[in-house]
């Protein structure tokens, strides 16, 4: 479905995304630029951490794995053709991003395609992959912002809700080669999935080279729980505490559920979200950095999703001015709430979203991540400047309506870390 | 081959190759005009060095200025203004009050940023090109009327403790990695991180800040670096007129003694952290300055042994020896020379002298090149080439090309296809000449880091 327009007029390169099918489970995206004789391949496969049956099987490691055969040939074949190989898990996809010069790229295809068809995982690499998972783990329990950031999950969703995952301790590595090959050959053919073309490629030489890449799409079996695990959120919430030893700072984490997608007041958040912490001279940055030195740094944290994840207005300052730094920041959203914003801050935010969009289409690798994270969360084409365009719609009465519910005290609660 | 493809990739950029340079007292703009695409210079009569990439497939315009003082240039009053004053150039001139410099950016969906390095400062400006005059007129008042009171340095002196809080003082990682540095470099000014310490922050009194304002935020000091869908002669015109005033008589950086003339400690560095259970281990060599001979033979190595998707390094001490968990390289360039570093994360088992053994055999096992092929030159030649390609498509990695290897080499053609003709005309007896000198024949400073109470490091 495309039903928009873009909202800034885009000269030159790279091009504006365009997309069609391979086959019944397969779409292409191209974004050409010729700017440079440099070519970015992405394959995007539509199941990611967040899958309770991509999680039990071990798909972050035979995904991330691949590359990694026991003889270090294919890693060795990258290498000779100079080519970067990058694999990442989302919530929501798989994706596999490389980058080679022009002239390479016919070899690198063929490359990859013995990549997504490697049966000979190295098992030390496996090995390797489980103890750096614990390090991992290890070391993100001393780091400040990942505690903090848990601990306002935590305080809004239930034990066994997905969106707490990434703050859990991790499951051990599946090292099982047939659970593994099983999870990679399930996850490939899946329906849904994405490759991404950009650089200095024609459309007739995408379409000849996407044609084949990718092995024939199989629907996985219908017993399979790709979907994600919500919970209903946690309805009683107190202001809090959690505490790391050593530290001079707290850390405060103000929050409360963000919006969806589908939220009718997505544009008048992104409005008030940018007003309120946008930007350098948003009301935190003034209230908390400017005025009186309380922080180096204050802002707000919590994009909308497909359900709503957590939304925060974050800042920290040394331990011994904890008490009235937090007063400001609860008075700086409380105040959003009870006054609203000006009609000035309405016009300027709608202005400066607006203007952002040039900083994020300067190379074919943005606009086509972008065009493949639209596609991959079911997103219309051009859904975050078709919402700015809606917010440029907005009155101010509609701003102040939406930020005096939204910001309003009774919905938001404090985490504090603090020194143990 | 590498140099044709990046004359491809810059084919409209004509560069005029009788380009003069500026006899003292008068300004010479040194320029080629071009319908669409050029590359314009000029120095100022005041001393301001300027370059305007002219590039019509931009859709910002990027804009920074490139002080020449960074932390090594800080006298011992001094340590940690560079940083400080970083913040301070965000504050009110006479003209305008704190806000209006990044106003302009919010406004219209730009971007405004600075960071403090060991060499320069730098600001980062990006913006839709309609607004570009305005941002010139911005940073021409703030280097030249900046208002500097108790109460702005005041408040800055807050900001930037709670910086260097955040930064340092409650990340163990970044913690011990600063203690490193201080004990890596002893004397050199490299030794203390450019965001200074709370004492230096502490110390900073308005005289000393303004002294060092007026003493090194000079036109001398200064590149201004325009990249983007401007009109190159009208934009230098447009540069002259509002920096053409600003005083000179510049302070002269201190010189920064060049890494490959520093005598680095002989005794192994030990530091203990509040780190999970692993230990590291690091053996460090010190490699040339970009300014030096043998610098892009020795980049060329670095990139050879650690740079794809087989680490040599790694491949040999981790997957074929398994004697670490992991492997962990850096290659840190700076001004006066780069530093190249391998180390080994073991877990706790490990001694300290195993550690030390097992990647001295891993160093002699490189020692005998075998994997310095031609095969394997050529493919790093290739990943470096892509790698300046990239900046084509942003304007910001453009300017900043243009920035670093005019302040660092001292010749701007290198972010205009220069240096993939340096990276070509590397052989392979010079990455062999590089190995042998800087790595195979010579002593690296070891640092091992373990877990432990930060006070008991040795």
């Amino acid at each position: 479905m495309s039903l928009l327009l873009p909202a800034v007029a885009l000269a030159g390169w790279p091009a504006d995304p365009v997309s069609w099918e391979v086959d019944q489970g397969t779409e292409v995206v191209f974004v050409e630029d010729h700017r440079v004789p440099l070519v970015e391949v992405r394959v995007w496969f539509p199941v990611g951490s967040w899958s309770p049956w991509f999680a039990e099987n071990g798909g972050a490691e035979a995904f991330e794995i691949q590359l990694y055969d026991e003889d270090s040939a294919l890693r060795q074949r990258a290498d000779e053709l100079a080519a970067s190989f990058s694999f990442h898990v989302d919530p929501y996809s798989s994706n596999l991003a490389v980058r080679c010069l022009k002239e390479d790229l016919p070899e690198v295809l063929e490359l990859l395609d013995e990549v997504l068809d490697n049966t000979s995982f190295s098992p030390d690499e496996l090995k390797r992959m489980g103890q750096n998972r614990k390090i991992a783990w290890q070391s993100s329990n001393k780091d400040f912002m990942f505690k903090l950031e848990q601990g306002v999950l935590f305080s809004l969703f239930a034990e066994g809700d997905v969106r707490r995952s990434d703050y859990e301790e991790p499951a051990k590595v599946v090292k099982d080669d047939l659970t593994l090959l099983s999870t990679r050959s399930t996850l490939v053919r899946m329906p849904g999935r994405l490759i991404g073309f950009g650089g200095d490629l024609t459309r007739d030489d995408v379409e000849e080279l996407a044609a084949d890449l990718l092995p024939t799409v199989v629907s996985p079996d219908p017993s399979l729980t790709l979907e994600p695990v919500y919970l209903a959120p946690n309805t009683e919430r107190t202001s809090s505490e959690v505490t790391l030893p050593g530290l001079t700072q707290t850390y405060f984490g103000y929050h409360r559920e963000g919006i969806t997608w589908q939220d009718p007041s997505f544009p008048a958040w992104l409005v008030a979200d940018h007003v309120l912490g946008g930007h350098f001279f948003s009301r935190l940055y003034v209230a908390l950095r400017h005025d009186d030195g309380d922080t180096y740094g204050a802002g707000t944290r919590g994009d909308p999703w497909h359900v709503p994840l957590a939304y925060g207005a974050w800042t920290f300052t040394r331990a011994e001015n904890q008490a009235s730094t937090e007063q400001k920041l609860v008075e700086t959203v409380s105040t959003l709430a009870a006054e609203g914003i000006t009609q000035q801050e309405l016009d300027e935010a709608v202005s400066s979203l607006r203007g952002e969009q040039l900083l994020g289409s300067q190379s074919p690798g943005q606009v086509l991540d972008r065009a493949l994270w639209e596609k991959v969360h079911d997103l219309p084409e051009g859904f975050r400047s078709y919402q700015i365009e809606r917010a440029g719609e907005l009155s101010l009465e509609e701003v102040n309506a939406f930020a005096s519910d939204f910001y309003a005290p009774e919905h938001w609660t404090m985490l504090r870390l603090v020194a143990e | 081959m590498l140099t044709l493809l990046f004359s491809m990739a810059l084919a409209q950029d004509e560069v005029d190759p009788a380009a003069g340079e500026a006899l003292p007292g008068e300004s010479v703009v040194e320029a080629v005009p071009a319908v669409t695409a050029g590359h314009f210079t000029a120095t100022l009569a005041n001393g301001l060095r300027v370059t305007v990439l002219s590039d019509p497939d931009h859709k910002v315009v990027a804009t920074q200025i490139w002080v020449a003082v960074g932390s090594a240039h800080e006298a011992q009053a001094e340590l940690g203004f560079a940083h400080l004053f970083e913040h301070l150039m965000f504050g009110a001139t006479e003209l305008h009050d704190k806000e209006a410099y990044s106003r302009l950016h919010t406004v219209n969906g730009g971007r405004e940023n600075a960071y403090t390095m060991f060499d320069n400062t730098v600001y980062l400006s990006e913006i839709a090109p309609e607004h570009h005059d305005a941002l010139l007129a911005l940073e021409a008042e703030r280097f030249s009327k900046l208002l500097i009171d108790q109460d702005n340095l005041d408040n800055e002196k807050k900001i930037v403790t709670e910086e260097l809080r955040i930064s340092t003082e409650n990340d163990p990682f970044s913690r011990v990695a600063m203690r490193g540095l201080a004990a890596l470099f002893g004397d050199h000014p490299y030794a203390h991180s450019p965001a200074g310490t709370k004492a230096d922050i502490a110390g900073a009194d308005l005289d000393l800040v303004r002294k060092f304002y007026d003493g090194y935020y000079r036109p001398e000091n200064l590149h201004l670096v325009v990249a983007g869908p401007v009109h190159g002669p009208t934009t230098l015109a447009t540069i002259e007129a509002l920096f053409g005033g600003l005083p000179a008589d510049a302070a002269t950086p201190p010189e920064v003694v060049a890494l490959s003339a520093w005598d680095f400690p002989d005794d192994r560095i030990v530091l203990k952290e509040d780190l999970p259970p692993i230990k590291l281990a690091a053996q460090v060599y010190p490699l040339p300055a970009p300014s030096e001979q043998g610098y892009w033979a020795s980049a060329l190595l670095m990139e050879m042994v650690v740079g794809g998707e087989v680490d040599l390094f790694r491949h040999h001490l981790v997957e074929e020896q398994g004697k670490a968990i992991e492997a962990l390289t850096f290659h840190e360039e700076l001004e006066a020379g780069a530093i190249a570093g391998f180390a080994s994360v073991s877990l706790p088992f490990r001694s300290q002298a195993k550690a030390f053994k097992l990647l001295s055999a891993t160093r002699k096992h490189l020692d005998q090149l075998d994997w310095a092929t031609e095969e394997r030159l050529q493919t790093a030649k290739r990943r470096m080439l892509q790698a300046e390609l990239e900046a084509a498509w942003f304007a910001e990695d453009q300017a900043h090309a243009v920035g670093i290897y005019a302040d660092w080499w001292g010749d701007e053609s290198l972010a205009l296809g220069g240096a993939a003709e340096a990276i070509d005309a590397v052989t392979l007896e010079q990455v062999h000449a590089a190995w042998n000198d800087h790595i195979a024949g010579a002593e690296p400073v070891e640092i091992f880091i373990a877990r432990g109470k930060a006070e008991e490091a040795k």
